[in-house]
Order: structure tokens, then C-alpha cells, then sequence
């Protein structure tokens, strides 16, 4: 019999996430791949290359559900077939509270954007995101890690180095730069200043998303940042307390919905609506145009299989996602606006 | 006469008065179009450049209707005061100069009135008075109007308390007995959204909330169906009201539905840049805190891409789903597994 295996994929910003878990919940392969503009072939790419390792190992294997989160999880669940299409705040919780049960605070820092996500209970009770600027993310250390000329790996161990931090406006990465380049001109070392930024990053995060709540252990830190030791410690000097980085640190998103696909196929008992891996070798394009149908505008996403429009979002009328569906609900929505254009027109 | 009647700000609060008003002199009522991207473009361009969104969008619709040569003139009420000891926001209660300043070869086709609306039906009448002087008829004949503006005014404040949202009002004013009449449904989860109406009601401008919850089958109740007697008491939990009655009813009304057993959350709606409204969210923050319901904040700008609006909401939904018992996963109302903005051909 072949090996039954559920498989969920995280579209960040700047990375996707690819894993396979078997019964057990257990994460048997998992991949870490750049998005690189095109996240389609990204994920094509990803899926052939988990695939063929884990082949290799297991032999046959059989997808029972698949889900799909992460900022592009509306675009990778049209083009693979998901059974569930998560937002990357239930989908992280989810495996943080399977991984460390008793968890009360989850800090998520990933390319662009962060998260801080509070848990009672096995449940969450409360969340935030960052808002439009990326100051303070993954983005941010990247961009500082090229200005200093320090490998972002390294980042971690150089700040662990640092004897004195210094003081690093971390609001916005104009002024940390022009804050690093003048500690710089004064003589402060680079760990000295890695640690700063660390810091720095770390105060800006809590600022912006805790906002006077109640930070209680345990703490779980995840999401791609997390792999840097420096900021780990920063956040360990901020709360008092240790933080949690769980052993799939980087898979979080993934693994979650992954799981939480796997439920959602055992509740209704229907069979997946995986494509199945021929869906590498599909032609997948996407099409944005701007609608003229009124003033609006609206940026309309076309997605297309092998020539066939799969889905289309962005509308705010229902215009185009009515094409393909007829969802009683869109209707209603699209006749509301539309005799609300009348009678304003009256 | 055309009057023109932009649908921004206080049209979200006293459109039925100032409809009841107009129509029943024979005026005709030219209503700007719902916000779009057009409009915004306009307001942008045309406002100061540290206003809120919501006053900018004010000035695209009154653009709109300026650029409109058959409209004779554009209604700029100035609402001074809702309530004794409370007054409106400064910049709403300037917006006729604001508008006259920004809009300087139509300043004589803006049309405008000092509003003191709680204070009883004198200052009402008065300040009508003042728009027929500019207008010209005759005053039994305002008389009359200003009854029935008062009379729309408390149909429309009726319809609200029986649960029907302002937009409802809006789409049946010609007929609010039978929109009164008219149950509400209930849903399995119901959501407050609490805050000004201009921020609540503007759909395009807040990336359309209210359907986003509808659609994933969530009720939706507002601060404005409160009638103010229900939360007077919160005044004692903030110590002293606020100076200006939106913002009371926005923090009294969202203290009131935390409290309420039958609200599963609440949502604030604000635009980016609000002093007065950091103040309630902060105020909603520390009481949720104290009865533990889920509070969400939404600060609206100029974006219009809404990805990180969607996860927010999404995640809420999942949030009060999982406080009710029900899960993360096997939506009833979605078959194919996916959540609000995508369809997925069935396979």
C-alpha cells in the first residue's frame, strides 16, 4: 500500500513552504524555497522536488488532503486543488498549539510581515499584524544585513559577539540606516551594531503589535526570523522569560494547514480535491486587468489552466467570480450594489 | 431646484432628515455615487494633505457633484453639536469653509447651515431657515419641511433600533414603514462594528467589511442601532464622556455589545489618522481585556488592496468561531473548501 500523506504549502512573500506529513502529523519532508516573483513555478518547482525525495524514501505515496495558506494561498489552492485555503494567522496558531500545547504567546516574524497571536486555552484569543510597513520583518534584516556587508546567517552568531549594543531607531529602515551609518562613523563595532538592530527590531515588533497586552509564557517564536539566535535572545532579554523555538520553526504555516486539511477531508468525508502532480506539467498563467465596468476599477486576477480560466478574484461587485460560480450570496451582493447605483443615479 | 447631497460624513447619519426636508419643498436630490476609486482620486487631490481619509473622500463626492453642471447646489450642512456639552469633531464642524477654500470658483453653489440637532426642534427649524433664505420659498411652506425632515429623521432612528443597518435606510427611504416591519435574520454569529457611521457605512473605503462578514455568514450589528439611553452608564467606566457624541456612542455603544451575551466580537472601524477615535479603540482595548471578548481594530486609509484586510477578518471569523465550539475547519456554507474572495470551478 502506498503512504498516505497530506501535503500543505505556505506562499509568503519572500519564501514558500512545501511539506509533507504523514499519519502521525508528523513532518516527513519539508522544503524552504525563495518565492522569486513568480510564486506558481515556485510551488511547481517545490512540489517536484519534495516530491522525488520523498519518493525516494517511502516509495509511492498517496495524497489524501492538501491546504493551502500564506499571502498567495487563494493563488496555490486554485492551481493544486486544496481542500482548505487558510489564513496564515489560524494556520500558525494551529501548529504552535500541536507542538507546544501549553503556549500563550506566539511571535511570528516572517519576509513581510509580523505577527503576535495570543492563546488561552488552547485557543486563540486575540492577534495583530503589522501595518503597511515592513520596518521591523524579515525584509528589514535582509536590506540591513547587504548595507553592512554581514551574511544574514551569520547575523545571529555577530550579535551573540556584541559587548555593548548600541541604540538603533528601528521604527523605519531610513532612519536605522542613517542611525547605523553614524554609530558606524562613531566606532562601534558590527556585532555591536547587529545586536543593536536586534534589539531594536524586537522593541519596534512589541511596540507596534503587543501594545500593553498581556504577554504570558509560554512564548513560541516562529516564522523565518526565528532562526536568528540574536533575535531569539532579544526577545528573551524583552519578556524575561525563555522562548520557544519549535523544531519546524521555519514550516509553521505549513505544517498547520496541512493538518488542518487533514481534518477538514476526515469531516466531511469527501475525497480530496488534489489535481494530483500532473498539475506540475500543467500551463498555469495568471492575467491581472483592470475592469471597466464602473468606476472602480477594480484589479481583477484571472487565473488560467492549459487555456481555461480557473478562477478570478479581486472584484468587489461578484462580476467575475459570479462567472464561475453561482454563489447565491455574490448575486445578492452584486444586485445590492448595482440598485444602489441606480438610486444614487435617480 | 437640484440639490446635490454628497454621501460622505454626516449623510451616513441625517440623510433622511435632509431628504425628508428637500423633497418635500420639490427640490430634487441628486445623491453622489457610492465612494469609488474616481472619487477618492478627486478628494485626494483636492484636500489638504493631513486630513483623514474620510474627510478627503468628503471632498471628492462634493467635487463629483460640482462637476455635475445641472446640480444648482451642493449641501455642506455644519454640524455643530448632537448633544448639549458635545460637539462635533473640528474638522467636520468647518467643512464648509473647508469646502469653500478648496472649491473657490464654486463657492456660491456650496449651500450651507449651522446644525444644532439635539437640542430640540428650534435650532432645527433655524437652521433650515437659513438654507431657504438662499434658496427661496416661502416660510409655511419651510414649516412643513422641517416636519417632515424631523418626521424621516425618526423613521429612519426606528428602523436602525429594529436592526436594519443605515445602508438599508438609505436604499428604502421612500418606504421606511414597511423596512421597519421587516424582521432582521439572525445568523449563527453575530459581529459589532463599532465606530463613526461614515467609517462604518463607506463600503469601498473600508474594503467592504460588512459584506466580507456577511458573505462568510456572519450577522453584522452597528453602534448606530443603540439608542444612547442603553449605554449612558458606561460614563462611569471612562471616568468622563467624551467631547463629541459619535465618539461616545462609538466607545459607549462597542462597551455596551462587549457585554452583550449574544455578540460573539467586535470590530472598530476607523480612519487612519483620527485623534479621537485612538482614544475609544484604546478605551474598547482595556474593557474587553477586563470581560475577555475578542476586540479587533480596522484603520482605513487610501489602500485598496485588500490581502491584509481579508486575512484579518478570516482570522477573526476563525477566532469566534473556535470560542463558539465550532472549529477551524468543514465550513457548512463553503463546500469546496475555500474562504471568502475565491471559487474554485467543483472538480
Amino acid at each position: 500500500m502506498s503512504k498516505q500523506v497530506a501535503l500543505g504549502i505556505d506562499v509568503g512573500s519572500v519564501t514558500t513552504k512545501v511539506i509533507f506529513v504523514d499519519e502521525k502529523d508528523e513532518i516527513i519532508e519539508g522544503l524552504y524555497i525563495r518565492t522569486k516573483g513568480n510564486p506558481i513555478d515556485t510551488i511547481k518547482a517545490g512540489m517536484i522536488e519534495a516530491y522525488s525525495v520523498i519518493t525516494s524514501k517511502f516509495g509511492d505515496i498517496e495524497v489524501t488532503a492538501v491546504g493551502t495558506t500564506g499571502s498567495g494561498r487563494q493563488l496555490a489552492g486554485v492551481v493544486v486543488g486544496a481542500d482548505i485555503i487558510k489564513n496564515e494567522i489560524s494556520a500558525h496558531a494551529y501548529a504552535a498549539i500541536h507542538e507546544v500545547p501549553d503556549v500563550s504567546t506566539i511571535f511570528e516574524i516572517g519576509g513581510q510581515d509580523s505577527k503576535i497571536i495570543f492563546i488561552r486555552n488552547g485557543a486563540v484569543t486575540d492577534f495583530a499584524m503589522n501595518t503597511v510597513c515592513a520596518a521591523g520583518t524579515g525584509s528589514f534584516l535582509d536590506h540591513q544585513a547587504e548595507r553592512i556587508g554581514v551574511d544574514i546567517e551569520k547575523f545571529g552568531d555577530y550579535s551573540l559577539r556584541a559587548t555593548n549594543p548600541v541604540r538603533i531607531a528601528g521604527r523605519c529602515t531610513v532612519f536605522a540606516e542613517s542611525d547605523m551609518i553614524h554609530k558606524q562613523q562613531m566606532g562601534a563595532t558590527s556585532e555591536d551594531i547587529i545586536a543593536g538592530l536586534s534589539e531594536s527590531l524586537v522593541r519596534n515588533y512589541l511596540n507596534n503589535l503587543a501594545r500593553g497586552k498581556e504577554l504570558l509564557p509560554k512564548f513560541v517564536f516562529q516564522g523565518g526570523v526565528s532562526e536568528n539566535i540574536g533575535i531569539v535572545k532579544a526577545f528573551e532579554n524583552a519578556v524575561g522569560s525563555e522562548v520557544i523555538v519549535p523544531k519546524n520553526n521555519k514550516l509553521m504555516g505549513a505544517w498547520g494547514v496541512a493538518m488542518l486539511a487533514k481534518r477538514e477531508v476526515e469531516i466531511t468525508g469527501q475525497r480530496t480535491n488534489f489535481k494530483g502532480f500532473k498539475v506540475t506539467e500543467l500551463e498555469h498563467k495568471t492575467r491581472v486587468f483592470y475592469c471597466d465596468g464602473c468606476a472602480n476599477n477594480c484589479e481583477v486576477y484571472e487565473v488560467i489552466e492549459n487555456g481555461e480560466t480557473i478562477a478570478y478574484w479581486g472584484d468587489r461587485c461578484g462580476k467575475w467570480s459570479n462567472r464561475l460560480t453561482s454563489k447565491v450570496r455574490r448575486t445578492e451582493r452584486a444586485d445590492r450594489r448595482q440598485s444602489e447605483e441606480v438610486n444614487s443615479e435617480k | 431646484m437640484k440639490i446635490g447631497i454628497p454621501r460622505a460624513l454626516y449623510f451616513y447619519v441625517y440623510y433622511p432628515m435632509w431628504y425628508g426636508f428637500f423633497s418635500s419643498l420639490g427640490h430634487e436630490i441628486k445623491l453622489s455615487v457610492p465612494t469609488n476609486k474616481e472619487i477618492i482620486n478627486l478628494g485626494v487631490s483636492h484636500s489638504v494633505d493631513d486630513i483623514c481619509i474620510s474627510v478627503k473622500v468628503f471632498h471628492g463626492h462634493v467635487k463629483y457633484l460640482l462637476d455635475k453642471k445641472d446640480v444648482d447646489f451642493v449641501f455642506v450642512p455644519r454640524i455643530a453639536s448632537e448633544e448639549k456639552y458635545k460637539y462635533t469633531c473640528p474638522k467636520l464642524a468647518a467643512l464648509p469653509d473647508l469646502m469653500k477654500s478648496a472649491f473657490v470658483s464654486d463657492t456660491n453653489r456650496i449651500l450651507t447651515a449651522t446644525f444644532y440637532t439635539r437640542q430640540g426642534e428650534k435650532p432645527i427649524v433655524k437652521a433650515f431657515e437659513e438654507i431657504e433664505r438662499q434658496l427661496g420659498d416661502s416660510d409655511e411652506k419651510i414649516k412643513m419641511a422641517v416636519k417632515m425632515g424631523i418626521r424621516y429623521q425618526k423613521l429612519a432612528v426606528k428602523s436602525l433600533r429594529s436592526g436594519h443597518t443605515f445602508l438599508d435606510v438609505v436604499k428604502n427611504i421612500r418606504d421606511l414603514d414597511s423596512l421597519i416591519k421587516k424582521p432582521v435574520q439572525k445568523q449563527r454569529y453575530t459581529v459589532a462594528l463599532a465606530g463613526f457611521p461614515y467609517d462604518v457605512y463607506d463600503t469601498f473605503t473600508n474594503g467592504d467589511v460588512i459584506s466580507k462578514l456577511e458573505d462568510s455568514g456572519v450577522g453584522i450589528v452597528t453602534t448606530d442601532m443603540l439608542d444612547p439611553k442603553v449605554y449612558k452608564h458606561y460614563s462611569k467606566y471612562m471616568i468622563k464622556d467624551l467631547f463629541w457624541y459619535q465618539a461616545n456612542a462609538a466607545a459607549k455603544g462597542g462597551m455596551y455589545y462587549i457585554d452583550s451575551p449574544d455578540i460573539d466580537g467586535v470590530i472598530s472601524i476607523s480612519s487612519f489618522n483620527c485623534g479621537i477615535s485612538s482614544i475609544y479603540q484604546k478605551l474598547l482595548d482595556l474593557y474587553s481585556k477586563e470581560i475577555g471578548k475578542p476586540v479587533m481594530h480596522i484603520i482605513v486609509d487610501e489602500q485598496t488592496g485588500d490581502a491584509g484586510l481579508a486575512t484579518r477578518i478570516e482570522a477573526f471569523i476563525d477566532l469566534i468561531r473556535v470560542k463558539r465550539g465550532d472549529g477551524l475547519v468543514a465550513q457548512t456554507n463553503n463546500l469546496h473548501g475555500t474562504e471568502d474572495g475565491v471559487h474554485v470551478r467543483s472538480l
